[in-house]
């Protein structure tokens, strides 16, 4: 084999360009591939990352666990880290109260790090250290008459009579409070205490003091856990040990897809250890993801990864295989003398195979150091342009290489090559001694002989001719070139066709939302709260709604949990309910203390008057309702409303705010506000340092701007792959039709030598051109085509069914790929132009004698 | 003793109107160390013929036996291997490989069977050929007729059963033909190889122990010498 090994070197070194060429093709596809894997791990680190700040760095946690049972937890080999909290009690501040229902403070212990397992973090001051010191949860400063400062001194009343008298030292935040959306209700992690002898409901809020951990104090203790790798990658062994239950039941209650309801005596058995447990699945998900540990969810990664690989790797494997292809094209001279001098099938193969070793040494390492680089900037780059919007949201970009990544990357690389090389390696071991000495592997000998249209000759010549009878008879050597054509031009036209989903996908948006801010208030001051936020500067226009009355027919029994509703009603500010009438032809001064009936009321008419009993408002919580009745001016279509996609089958009337504050107190007093604002920011702001009770905001401007930017991202992206993807397709038209004219050098040679002028071998091969041309861009256009109408079919099809408006249908009428069929048009004239004329100069440059004679060598 | 018969060999290239008779039943008979040249008019099928013996081309029916085997019965790993140890070919064109010096395309057959080379007769042939000074040179830096030498030289290195020569002065010019048509009979003499000889020069047909004629694809015995 050193023989053959020797002939490979040198036939690598003899074709510089073409070798040159192809390590540079391996290197791209391969950093393509690493690119994509360091993606991967990067997004993973970056998830991980943000799971931590937003619920900390523990995986599960444990709370009631009694003190013989801590061992479980601290002697247990899978378990890395563990910290300890204990709940030190329920107790009575001493200041003063703004909040509508009073609330307590639940006083927890935690020792160092307990913190940042639990993903707390101080907003002013720090957190506790000596056992007299306490931090506040942060919003607790908003319900109270006076400001509470860091150093004041508080007083708490313990549930047990006890008193404490403790400095504040901080204020605390949960890490899953952002600027872009958050919600009371899951921020503070209401939990309510209930006075069975006062009957009096009390809201309990976060108060934090130091505890050093000590488990020989009274009471039990909450756990909160770091399981090491091996523990994460049994962790539901590992839980269920902890947690004492069975087999049966821990399926049960945690990994049924089902959720089943648990028995009395399950239920029981559940708590026998811990009387609560909660886990960080998402994160255990992510840290324990290992190609060793198959979970369904590392499956599915898997899977899809490879979808994804493989879209990179087959784009890879279409410019270097032609390469390969090529090469075994060039020399099939040289395998067909070898093979005289006795080589097998199988030392052919070995020749291709050596080829592609050498091309995959420089190749791989060269692609996987350029990956590696170009992954490094595209971090930093997105982690610049995005971090606006990812502090918004917490996240962090982490850049990550790891070892699995490079391992992946290599092995898919190999994967390319080998699949590359495997085609030219069974040509070239097939290749027979005698078709290679005869030269005749590419000339058809088959049937008659194709003749020349007498037309075609006299309008070309002889060289116009020879032309069609290359076309005709030397099938093989033209088929690469034209299939290179053809699938670059279906690539352009088939890839082109995404569009239509951006294109979808921004209509559906547009659609849906016309406001930046969304505020919703469940307090029983919500609306008027709101409407105060109306009258701010920062808002432009607004609509504010109180929540829906449910009017129902007298006599229904008010324990009725879903009563038959006859129509609710909603109230509307004045500024908004003015657009609405005039958007539905209402006149709105003849609509003042009247409503608008959704267009779904059939029995409208003029003068109707809708009346029945509320079903529930502040004042009759399981009282009978109060009678209600509203005078109807005409109706309002769903689509004039500010959310158009709102869909309903209830009979909807909106009222305007006279008629609303007339009746507020029938209503919950509950508010939802869609502010349009200049600087939505700025107003996001604003409304969180009113902090104002139970409210939920989301900001849409930034939920517009980041999927704007996400959506631009994207569509750089696939531009950059569509772009890769027609450099690939112009490198193998290059390719291609370079090699072709360069083996028939020798051909060409000899028509020069019986007397071909450089005029008419210029008629030949631009002739020859356009045959290529026109059958490549034929068969690309089918092709592409049929991809770019499937996109549209599909995208069609199921649009429909993804509007959020059963009403609404798909509009967009097909079109055409006309512009990109005249750019595959223009480029592939121009290459093929271009080309073809540098070797109409070769033709006449180049000495006969000499590339006759090399042919022969 | 017979080294190589043939029995009703026949090639025909293309089908049906197309279809061409190379080679009409061939019974040859040669044996060892005889020197037969085959002369012919082009195109009456000597290479085809050529190319039967040496397992380069399958015959469209009938038998190659060397030393009583059936080569034909061999599929094509075990007729390479056939080709490597027991035929030497020697073209018009010499058919180097351009990227292995002289040297390495000397030895190339006992290298692809991963044989040792012998050492002495590399020296042997080397020296016989008159190649000694130009041993590290690629083909491309070769006169025609040290071209044909080296490609004489990797043709006896295996030591083979036959050697097949197709044209092996045709395409030089008189001195160096004579000259290779010595090394040629030199090797049979000295070495008792079997040469079979295609050529249409009946002067270098002379010098052979017995002439083949070949006339559109039949083959027989010429009459005088």
């Amino acid at each position: 084999m050193r023989v053959l090994w020797k002939c490979c070197k040198r036939a690598l070194k003899e074709n510089k360009y073409r070798t040159l060429v192809t390590i540079i093709g391996v290197a791209m596809a391969t950093a393509m591939i690493m690119v994509l894997a360091c993606i991967g791990t990067t997004t993973l680190a970056s998830a991980i990352a943000y799971q931590k700040t937003m619920k900390g760095t523990a995986h599960e946690r444990f709370y009631g666990v009694q003190q013989e049972n801590l061992k479980f937890f601290t002697s247990n080999q899978s378990i890395d880290q563990f910290w300890l909290s204990k709940n030190c009690g329920l107790g009575l501040p001493d200041f003063e109260q703004s909040t509508a229902r009073a609330f307590m403070l639940k006083l927890c212990g935690a020792e160092k790090g307990w913190y940042e397992a639990n993903a707390l973090h101080v907003t002013s001051g720090r957190f506790p250290e000596k056992e007299n010191e306490i931090a506040l949860a942060r919003n607790i400063r908003g319900k109270v008459t006076e400001e509470i400062r860091l150093g004041d001194v508080i007083r708490l009343t313990m549930l047990s009579g006890d008193t404490k008298e403790l400095t504040v030292v901080g204020f605390v935040d949960r890490g899953n409070r952002n600027n872009l959306f958050y919600d009371d209700n899951l921020y503070e992690n209401l939990d309510y205490y209930y006075d069975v002898e006062t009957h009096e409901t009390w809201t309990l809020y976060d108060a934090y003091t130091y505890w050093d951990g000590d488990s020989a104090s009274e009471g039990t203790y909450d756990v909160s856990i770091r399981f090491t790798k091996e523990g994460l990658y049994n962790r539901h062994e590992v839980t269920r040990g902890l947690l004492n239950i069975s087999e049966e039941l821990y399926k049960k209650k945690y990994t049924d897809l089902y959720h089943p309801m648990l028995s009395t005596s399950e239920t029981e058995e559940l708590h026998n250890r811990v009387r609560r447990h909660e886990v960080s699945d998402v994160l255990e998900d992510l840290e324990g993801m290992s190609p060793f540990h198959l979970t369904q969810t590392t499956v599915w990664i898997i899977a899809f990864s490879e979808v994804i690989f493989l879209v990179f790797v087959l784009a890879g494997v279409f410019c270097i295989n032609n390469s390969f292809d090529i090469s075994i094209t060039e020399r099939i001279k040289f395998f067909g003398m070898i093979s005289s001098v006795g080589t097998t099938k199988r030392q052919h193969r070995g020749i291709v195979w050596m080829e592609a070793f050498v091309i995959g040494l420089f190749g791989i390492p060269l692609g996987i150091l350029t990956g590696i680089i170009v992954s490094f900037a595209l971090a930093k780059l997105v982690d610049g342009a995005l971090q606006k919007y990812l502090l918004m949201l917490g996240v962090k970009v982490v850049f990550k290489i790891s070892g699995w990544a490079i391992l992946i990357a290599v092995f898919q690389a190999i994967f390319m090559i080998a699949l590359s090389a495997m085609e030219a390696a069974f040509r070239a071991s097939r290749i027979s001694p005698i078709e290679a000495i005869r030269s005749n592997e590419s000339v058809q000998s088959k049937g008659k002989a194709k003749k020349t249209p007498k037309l075609f000759k006299k309008l070309f010549g002889i060289g116009g001719g020879i032309a069609w009878q290359n076309f005709k008879r030397s099938k093989v050597k033209y088929r690469a070139t034209s299939v290179s054509v053809a699938v670059s031009v279906a690539l352009l036209i088939g890839m082109s066709s995404l569009n239509l989903f951006f294109g979808f996908a921004e209509e559906e948006l547009k659609d849906q939302i016309g406001f930046q801010v969304f505020v919703y208030s469940f307090h029983k001051n919500g609306y008027k709260a709101l409407k105060e936020i109306g009258s701010r500067p920062e808002v432009t226009s607004y609509v504010l709604e109180t929540d829906d009355m449910r009017v129902v027919p007298e006599g229904t029994d008010p324990k009725e949990s879903y009563p038959q509703v006859l129509f609710t009603i909603t109230g509307m500010n004045d500024e908004a309910f003015e657009k609405l009438c005039i958007d539905n032809g209402v006149d709105p001064e003849k609509a003042r203390g009247k409503g608008l009936v959704s267009n779904n009321c059939e029995e409208y008419q003029e003068g109707l008057v809708l009346s029945g009993v509320n079903f529930y408002g502040a004042q009759n919580y399981g009282k009978p309702g109060d009678p209600v009745s509203v005078e109807i001016v005409g109706k309002y279509d769903r689509k004039t409303l500010v959310v158009k996609n709102s869909y309903s089958r209830d009979i909807e009337v909106i009222v305007d705010e006279s008629w609303a504050l007339a009746h507020l107190e029938q209503f919950l007093g509950w508010g939802t506000a869609y502010f349009n604002s200049n600087d939505a920011t700025a107003l996001v702001k604003v409304i969180d340092e009113m902090d104002l009770p139970d409210v939920s905001v989301t900001n849409y401007d930034m939920v517009f701007q980041l999927i704007h930017f996400l959506k631009a991202l994207i569509r750089l992206m696939s531009a950059g792959f569509l772009f890769l993807l027609i450099m690939i397709g112009v490198t193998n038209i290059i390719n291609a039709v370079t090699f072709n004219m360069q083996l028939r050098m020798p051909e060409f040679a000899k028509l020069r030598a019986v007397g071909m002028t450089g005029k008419q071998f210029r008629g030949m091969i631009f002739l020859e051109g356009v045959f290529i041309g026109v059958k490549g861009l034929f068969w690309g256009f089918l092709f592409g085509c049929t991809i770019h109408y499937g996109v549209y079919y599909f995208v069609s099809s199921s649009a429909d069914m993804l509007w959020s408006d059963p009403e609404k249908k798909f509009t967009y009428a097909y079109q055409p790929p006309v512009i990109q069929i005249i750019a595959s048009i223009i480029t592939v004239a121009a290459l093929l132009y271009l080309i073809l004329a540098r070797y109409a100069k070769k033709f006449e440059s180049n000495n006969v004698i000499e590339t006759i004679r090399n042919e022969n060598l | 003793m017979e080294i190589l018969r043939t029995e009703n060999l026949c090639k025909t290239y293309g089908k049906n109107e197309n279809a061409v008779e190379a080679v009409k039943n061939a019974n040859i008979h040669i044996d060892q160390g005889e020197f037969v040249a085959v002369v012919g008019s082009s195109g009456s099928g000597k290479s085809t013929l050529m190319h039967m013996l040496g397992g380069v081309d399958r015959p469209t029916s009938g038998k190659v036996f060397v030393e009583n085997e059936d080569i034909y019965a061999m599929n094509d790993d075990r007729l390479a291997i056939f080709r490597r140890r027991q035929v030497g070919l020697i073209y018009q064109f010499y058919n180097l490989i351009p990227v292995l010096n002289v040297e390495e395309n000397i030895t190339l057959p006992c290298e692809l069977d991963g044989k040792e080379i012998d050492k002495a007769l590399l020296e042997e042939l080397i020296g016989t050929l008159g190649l000694d000074k130009v041993r590290t040179h690629l083909p491309n830096e070769l006169s025609g007729g040290q071209q044909q030498r080296v490609a004489i030289g990797r043709s006896l290195i295996t030591r083979p059963a036959i050697l097949l020569a197709d044209e092996p002065t045709g395409n030089l010019d008189t001195k160096n033909g004579n000259e290779i048509m010595e090394l040629l009979k030199a090797s049979n003499r000295k070495y008792k190889q079997t040469i079979i000889m295609i050529t249409h020069n009946l002067e270098l047909a002379k010098q052979a122990d017995r002439i083949l004629i070949m006339e559109d694809g039949v083959v027989r015995e010429s009459a005088n010498l």
